[in-house]
C-alpha cells in the first residue's frame, strides 16, 4: 500500500479514537454527575473499562471505514461534485453507523439482561434506546465524527498532498531554500486547438486532461502545484523524484495513459492531445504567501529555466526536455537514456545548460 | 447609503460567526440537557458576536502572523480566556442581583458543568477558527463553488482580468538574494488584502511573481472598482515605503494589464482540485500587462474596457497608445494608458 494512503487511514483513525476517548470522558464525568444529581444515588462506572472497549471497537470500525474511504469510495466518487460526493458518502457512513450503533447496543443489552438477542424483551429496550434523544444523539455525534474527518481529508486533497499539513506546521512560514524537481506540462497546439473546439469545448478537454492525469500523479509519488491555463507544474522532492525515476517516469506515464485514451479523445473532440514538458532540478523558495488567498508559492530561477525548457521543445522538435542537473541525479541504469540535443542560453546567466532528450527503454 | 466594502465585509463575516457559534450552542444544548429553548441559541450568538469583534481586533492581526496550527491555538485560548472572563462576570453580577452568595458562585464556577461548558467553548472556538484558516487556504467562497459543484461542467461568463506583475523583478531579485526576494514577495502580497477587498475583487491565482485578479463585469464597473485597485495597490506601497526601504531596500514598483471578455469557468484536476478560467481574455490581459515596458506605461487597458464603462471620468485619464499586435492575437488591440488625476481627492473615496 501506498505511504501515503496508510497515512490517510492513520489519520482518520486516530481522529475518530480521539472522538471516542472523548464522548466516554464526556459520558463519564458529566452524564453521571448528572444522574446522581437527579437521582441522588452514587452511580460507579468503571471510565477506564469504558475507555479501553469503546477505544478497540473504533479502532477496528474506524480502521475498517478508513480504508473503506481511502481505497475505495474516494477513488469511486473523486470525478464527482464534491458537494454531492459529501452527501453520498454521509448517506452511506450514517446509514453504517446506524446499522453498527444498532447492533452494539443490542450485544449490550442482551448481555445485561441475559436474554437472547432476538428476545421481545430486548429488542423493545434497543428500540426505546435508538430512538430516545440520547440514542439519536449518539448516532448525530459520530455522524458529524466521521464527516468532519472525511472533510479535512477532502480539503486536504484539494489543496495537494502534504499543503495542509504545511501549513498547518507553518513550515514555510519563513521562506526556505529547498531543493525541488520541476516538471512543466504544456498542451500542444493549446491555440490551435481552442479556435478548432471552441471555447466549451476545449475547456472540456482541459478539464479531461487534467482529471486523466490524477493516475500518474499517484503512482509516481508527484505533487501538482499549479495549473496555469492549459499548463500544469508537477514537483517532487529529490527522494521522491528520484526514486524509481519517478519524475520522468511521470511523463512517459501520462503521455501512455492519454494515447490509450485516443479513441475517447478522438471521438469527444476530434483531436489527440499530446503535451510536451520541460524537466529541471534546482534550489527554490518556497513561502506561504497571502493573507486573504493563502498559497505555497515556488520561487526560483529553477523554475524559470524549467519553463524554458518547455517552451524549446517545439525548437527542437522534441516532447520532453531534461536539464543537465537531472540527468546527473539519475542514476545510470536506469530505464531512460539520455541524448544531448544541444545548449540553451538562459536570460540572466552567462553559461548555457545543456540540454538532453529523455528516451524510455523499457516501458 | 452603500456601506464601505471593507464594513460589508467584516459585517457578514461577524454576522456568519454569530449565527453558526449560535447554533452550536443550540445543539449543546440540545445534547446536554435534552431541551430546546431560545437560550442555547442566544448564548450561543452572544459568544459568536464576542468571537467575531476579536477576530477583527488588532489581537487577532497581532496573533494571525503565527504559523497556522500556533495560531489557532493561540486565537481560541485568547479568546476563551476573554469569553469566560466576560461571562463569568456576568454571571456574577446576575448573581449578585438575584441574591446569591459568593460562596455559590464559586461553586458553580468550578463545577464540572462549568468546565464542560467552557471546554466545548473552547473546542467550537478552535474548529471556527480553524475554519476560517481554511478558507483562506482555498480562496474566500471558494468552498462552496467547490461544494455545488457550479463549475463542475465548464460554464460561460464574462470576466474582467488584471495582471499585476512587479517592475524589474528580476533586477530586484538579484539584489536581494533568494531569501529576502521571496520574503519581499511575502510582504508585498500580504499588503493586498485591503485593495482586494475595497474593490470587492477575487485574487484569482499566483503566477511566479505576478497576481491575477478577477471580477465580474458590474462588480468590476461600479465605482472603476478595477482600475481603482492598481492604485490602492500604489497608494499601500506608498504608505509603507518606509517600512519596505528599512527591511529590503527596496520599494515595490508596479505595473497592470486589464482585459476582459468571455472566458469559461471549470473545476479542473481531480486530485488537485483548482477553479480555472479558460480563454483568450486572460492571455490577452497577461500580454497587455508584458507590454507596460516597451511603451513606457504602468496601467494599460485594452480599449474593450470600454463597453463596461465610459473613457471620461473625472477620477481617472486614459490616454491612447495606438494599436498593437498582440501575441496570439489576429487583430490588432488598441491600448490606454490610465493614470489617476486628482491623487489626493482619491484617498477619501468612498
Amino acid at each position: 500500500m501506498r505511504q501515503n494512503n496508510l497515512l490517510k487511514i492513520l489519520f482518520l483513525t486516530l481522529y475518530w479514537v480521539c472522538a471516542a476517548v472523548f464522548i466516554v470522558v464526556y459520558d463519564g464525568v458529566v452524564l453521571i454527575s448528572d444522574v446522581e444529581r437527579l437521582t441522588g444515588t452514587a452511580v460507579s462506572v468503571d471510565i477506564l473499562a469504558n475507555l479501553g472497549i469503546v477505544v478497540a471497537v473504533t479502532l477496528v470500525a474506524g480502521a475498517a471505514i478508513a480504508a473503506c474511504e481511502v481505497l475505495y469510495l474516494n477513488n469511486l466518487l473523486r470525478r464527482r461534485p464534491l458537494g454531492l460526493a459529501l452527501l453520498l458518502k454521509t448517506a452511506f457512513y450514517v446509514t453504517n453507523i446506524c446499522i453498527f450503533t444498532t447492533l452494539a447496543i443490542l450485544f449490550i443489552t442482551a448481555d445485561q439482561l441475559d436474554q437472547g438477542l432476538l428476545h421481545a424483551t430486548t429488542l423493545r429496550l434497543v428500540a426505546t434506546y435508538m430512538l430516545s434523544p440520547r440514542g439519536v444523539m449518539t448516532i448525530a455525534y459520530w455522524s458529524i465524527a466521521v464527516m468532519s474527518a472525511l472533510f479535512v481529508l477532502q480539503v486536504s486533497e484539494k489543496l495537494g498532498q502534504g499543503v495542509l499539513v504545511s501549513f498547518l506546521l507553518g513550515r514555510y512560514h519563513r521562506p526556505r531554500e529547498e531543493t525541488l524537481i520541476f516538471l512543466f506540462m504544456d498542451l500542444k497546439s493549446s491555440t490551435a486547438y481552442a479556435e478548432q473546439l471552441g471555447h466549451m469545448k476545449y475547456s472540456r478537454l482541459i478539464q479531461d486532461c487534467f482529471a486523466d492525469l490524477t493516475e500518474t500523479v499517484v503512482r509516481h509519488d508527484a505533487q501538482i502545484y499549479q495549473y496555469v491555463g492549459d499548463e500544469v507544474v508537477l514537483t517532487w522532492s529529490l527522494r521522491k523524484g528520484l526514486a524509481n525515476g519517478n519524475c520522468l517516469a511521470a511523463f512517459f506515464d501520462y503521455d501512455r495513459t492519454l494515447r490509450e485514451r485516443e479513441p475517447y479523445y478522438k471521438a469527444t473532440y476530434g483531436v489527440m492531445p499530446e503535451f510536451k514538458a520541460g524537466l529541471n532540478l534546482g534550489q527554490v523558495m518556497v513561502a506561504e504567501v497571502g493573507q486573504l488567498k493563502k498559497e505555497l508559492a515556488y520561487h526560483g530561477d529553477a523554475l524559470n529555466t524549467t519553463a524554458r525548457l518547455q517552451e524549446q521543445c517545439n525548437a527542437f522538435l522534441k516532447k520532453l526536455l531534461v536539464s543537465e542537473p537531472v540527468r546527473e541525479a539519475l542514476p545510470e541504469q536506469s530505464m531512460f537514456e539520455f541524448h544531448p540535443v544541444g545548449v540553451l542560453p538562459l536570460k540572466g546567466k552567462q553559461q548555457p545548460v545543456s540540454v538532453y532528450e529523455a528516451v524510455a527503454i523499457s516501458m | 447609503m452603500p456601506l464601505h466594502p471593507y464594513t460589508r465585509y467584516r459585517l457578514r463575516s461577524i454576522s456568519t460567526l454569530v449565527v453558526a457559534v449560535g447554533i452550536a450552542g443550540l445543539l449543546f444544548q440540545i445534547a446536554h440537557d435534552q431541551t430546546v429553548s431560545a437560550w442555547g441559541f442566544s448564548l450561543g450568538a452572544a459568544l459568536g458576536l464576542l468571537l467575531g469583534l476579536l477576530e477583527h481586533s488588532r489581537l487577532a492581526a497581532r496573533i494571525g502572523t503565527l504559523p497556522f496550527l500556533a495560531a489557532s491555538l493561540a486565537k481560541a485560548g485568547a479568546y476563551i480566556g476573554i469569553a469566560a472572563a466576560v461571562f463569568l462576570t456576568a454571571g456574577f453580577l446576575a448573581g449578585l442581583f438575584a441574591g446569591k452568595t459568593l460562596d455559590e458562585f464559586g461553586a458553580y464556577a468550578l463545577s464540572p458543568e462549568a468546565v464542560v461548558q467552557v471546554g466545548f467553548a473552547f473546542v467550537v472556538f478552535l474548529v471556527v477558527v480553524s475554519v476560517r484558516q481554511v478558507n483562506r487556504l482555498l480562496g474566500p467562497g471558494i468552498l462552496a463553488r467547490y461544494l455545488s459543484g457550479r463549475y463542475h461542467r465548464p460554464r460561460k461568463a464574462q470576466r474582467i482580468f488584471l495582471f499585476l506583475d512587479l517592475t524589474s523583478s528580476t533586477a530586484i531579485a538579484e539584489r536581494l538574494g533568494p531569501e529576502n526576494y521571496s520574503a519581499f514577495l511575502q510582504r508585498f502580497y500580504a499588503e493586498l488584502d485591503r485593495p482586494i477587498i475595497d474593490s470587492e475583487g477575487e485574487l484569482f491565482q499566483y503566477v511566479g511573481d505576478e497576481i491575477v485578479m478577477v471580477w465580474t463585469p458590474e462588480k468590476g464597473a461600479e465605482h472603476m472598482n478595477c482600475i481603482r485597485f492598481f492604485f490602492l495597490v500604489e497608494r499601500r506601497i506608498a504608505e509603507l515605503k518606509e517600512v519596505f526601504l528599512g527591511r529590503f531596500g527596496v520599494i515595490p514598483e508596479i505595473k497592470a494589464g486589464l482585459h476582459y471578455g468571455e472566458v469559461l469557468i471549470a473545476e479542473i484536476g481531480s486530485y488537485r482540485k483548482d477553479i480555472a478560467y479558460h480563454g483568450d481574455p486572460i492571455n490577452t490581459a497577461a500580454r497587455i500587462c508584458a507590454t507596460c515596458n516597451q511603451v513606457g506605461a504602468r496601467f494599460l487597458c485594452s480599449a474593450d474596457m470600454f463597453t463596461l464603462f465610459s473613457p471620461h471620468h473625472e477620477e481617472f485619464r486614459f490616454t491612447s497608445m495606438g494599436m498593437f499586435n498582440l501575441k496570439g492575437k489576429k487583430k490588432p488591440v488598441g491600448l490606454l494608458s490610465i493614470e489617476q488625476r486628482h491623487q489626493a481627492r482619491s484617498s477619501n473615496h468612498c
